[in-house]
């Protein structure tokens, strides 16, 4: 008896799913196979509604008008750590020194630092990590202390 | 004409080029004896990628699969492919965790492994190949092709035997790009085998554009030693040639084969079968295209990667300008010195290009690793810089040299401050990892559970019993019939 193949399986599969008949009778090289369709098509699966999440407002860079805004290096993802768990570089009210890493974007594992503009205390974070962000966005605002 | 040997990229290239790395294991292991007695020369059963996708998306420990695959394997040599000083990654990683790696693979059943750079500058590359011939390794040195005006045949053969001069047991050319005429592959072999007298010579070519399978035959012809191929299932598209093509390529040819064509044909089903219930697609194979080539040639850029670079431009709202990303990849690769458009050379010229366009002004915006890449930090570029670009990326800094700091031991601290590991394989998981995937994977590892037998009518009938739609199966084979009705 010569071997069944997995390669005769896959086509004997694609014959019984795109056959239009109710019953199929195959017999090949010691191999017997009958399939019986169901009568009834089986019902649709109900369509499911998506929840939809209400985002919370989030500050915007106007509320801090006097503020020195920090944008990304780039268009890419922003994370706020230097590695997924680890403590976040900044935290609002914290005193930065011009140079000092703010954050990171990544584009396709290139990852650029955010360095602060200037010295001074962060007023806000406009940015969650891991967000998407534009390369005119402001992702900060810093209070400038000369 | 010596016989021609392959080297199987079944378990390795295949499934990274097609299968983004996810083949389970247990998807690999049943077919594995058969693999062994087929005659290839070297089965590659890693690459870094595959550590961290193994471990990653599938939860399997890889060096357990490599392990397992080795007891179904006991005669065929293994190998592995490591990216220079990196090994995996982007990082160059120091002399004492090279070397850990290398007894660590060795210790689970490789005895192989090829080396390359993006750079091709064998100073990444120089402690790697030592360690490897100190273990007792096989050391294949290889070379990535791309069509530019730095890689000529004096340069390839250059780089053949600059690596035959540090004591390599083989050498590959490898046209990843997939680029190469059947006329270049005949030049360029011919002068790299001037270049390096009887070493070993491998050739194989990623079938992306249509031309591979007449580059292959002019390897042949040429009397290369090994060939690269893949079981058909894995086999075409952006990957290599099927193995029993060239099987029967080389008997056109008048040359011998050791691999058992009988035996090839049992792995093509068997993986026709993996790729089902993987719900992967088969790749069709590619047919020369000259616009397409001429489109692709300037950039080269991996088809992986011009799916990110897609998404990337799709987050901007831009993913019409795909066309003039392409366009400018191919001035900021010829800018950049034509590194080898792979990880992660092919992301410095894709993401620049992106950022060149978007940004409506050259090179305004430059990611770090870019800047660090000019002052010399990834190795020699292969051909200089542009001399302005180079201005803008170096910005007055220091040159930094690639091999800075890898002399300084790091396990020790690592072990530190990240120990006690259960094992050197734990510990290497771990710098694989980035820390949250490494906890991750260590919470949710699964065992590799398999079923040596492969039989196809028990397939068969486990498939129709799944399948809703169907009121009764009956099947008969031999002294076995089986009746299945009245489903609940």
């Amino acid at each position: 008896m010569p071997d069944l193949t997995f390669r005769d399986v896959l086509s004997i599969l694609r014959l019984i799913d795109s056959t239009p008949f109710q019953d199929m009778q195959l017999e090949f090289e010691g191999t017997r196979l009958k399939v019986t369709r169901r009568a009834v098509a089986q019902p649709a699966e109900r369509a499911v509604t998506p929840l939809v999440s209400a985002s919370p407002a989030r500050p915007s860079p106007a509320e801090f008008a006097d503020g020195v805004e920090v944008k990304p290096p780039m268009a890419g993802t922003y994370y706020a750590a230097p590695s997924p768990g680890a403590r976040a570089f900044v935290e609002v009210d914290r005193a930065v020194r011009k140079g000092d890493q703010l954050g990171i974007v990544e584009v396709m594992k290139l990852f650029t630092p955010v360095l602060s503009p200037c010295d001074g205390i962060v007023r806000a974070i406009l940015v969650k990590n891991e967000e998407f962000v534009e390369s005119e966005q402001t992702l900060m605002v810093i209070e400038e202390r000369r | 004409m010596k016989k021609l040997r392959l080297l199987d990229e079944t378990l390795r290239n295949g499934q990274q080029s097609l299968w983004a790395t996810r083949m389970r294991t247990k998807s690999m292991l049943p077919i594995a004896p058969v693999m062994d007695r087929a005659g290839f020369d070297t089965i590659c059963v890693m690459a870094g990628v595959s550590f961290e996708t193994t471990a990653m998306y599938l939860f399997e420990d890889p060096w357990e699969r490599m392990r397992l695959l080795r007891r179904q394997m006991p005669k065929t040599r293994f190998d592995a492919l490591v990216r220079a000083r990196n090994l995996w990654g982007w990082r160059g990683q120091p002399y004492d965790v090279q070397t850990l790696f290398l007894e660590t693979l060795a210790r689970n059943g490789v005895d192989s492994f090829k080396v390359f750079d993006g750079l091709n500058d064998l100073r990444n590359m120089d402690w790697l190949i030592s360690e490897g011939k100190r273990l007792g390794f096989k050391v294949k040195g290889l070379i990535g092709y791309n069509d530019s005006p730095a890689h000529t045949d004096e340069y390839l053969a250059a780089k053949a035997r600059e690596f035959a001069a540090h004591g390599v047991d083989a050498f590959v050319m490898s046209d990843s790009a997939g680029v190469m005429y059947p006329e270049r592959v005949r030049s360029a072999l011919t002068a790299i085998r001037n270049a390096i007298g009887e070493l070993e010579l491998h050739f194989h070519s990623h079938t992306i554009t249509g031309l591979s399978n007449e580059g292959y035959r002019e390897a042949i012809r040429l009397g290369v030693d090994v060939l690269w191929t893949a079981a058909r299932p894995l086999a075409y598209g952006t990957s290599i040639p099927s193995t029993l093509d060239i099987i029967r390529m080389a008997r056109e040819e008048g040359r011998e084969v050791d691999v058992d064509e009988k035996l090839a044909e049992e792995i093509d089903d068997w993986f026709y079968w993996v790729a089902h219930e993987e719900r992967r697609e088969i790749a069709e194979e590619v047919r020369f295209d000259p616009a397409f080539y001429q489109r692709y040639v300037g950039h080269q850029v991996p088809g992986g990667m011009i799916s990110n670079l897609v998404k990337q431009l799709a987050d901007l709202g831009l993913e019409h300008r795909l066309p003039e990303v392409l366009e400018e990849a191919s001035r900021v690769r010829a800018e950049l010195g034509y590194p080898h458009m792979s990880t992660p050379f092919s992301q410095f010229v894709g993401v620049q290009a992106v950022l060149n366009v978007t940004e409506g002004k050259r090179y305004a915006k430059v990611p770090e690793a870019l800047r660090l890449y000019a002052r010399g930090s990834f190795g020699k570029p292969i051909h200089p810089l542009d001399p302005n670009v180079l201005d803008i990326l170096v910005a007055g800094a220091p040159p930094v040299d690639s091999l800075e700091g890898l002399d300084e031991p790091a396990l020790p601290r690592i072990r530190a401050e990240h120990g006690p590991f259960e094992s050197d394989e734990d510990l290497l998981l771990f710098l694989f990892l980035n820390p949250a995937a490494y906890s991750n994977f260590k919470r949710n590892k699964q065992p590799i559970i398999w079923n040596p037998r492969r039989c196809p009518v028990t397939a068969l009938v486990k498939e129709l019993a799944n399948r809703a739609d169907l009121a009764s199966v009956e099947v008969e084979r031999g002294p076995l019939k089986l009746v299945l009705s009245g489903q609940r």
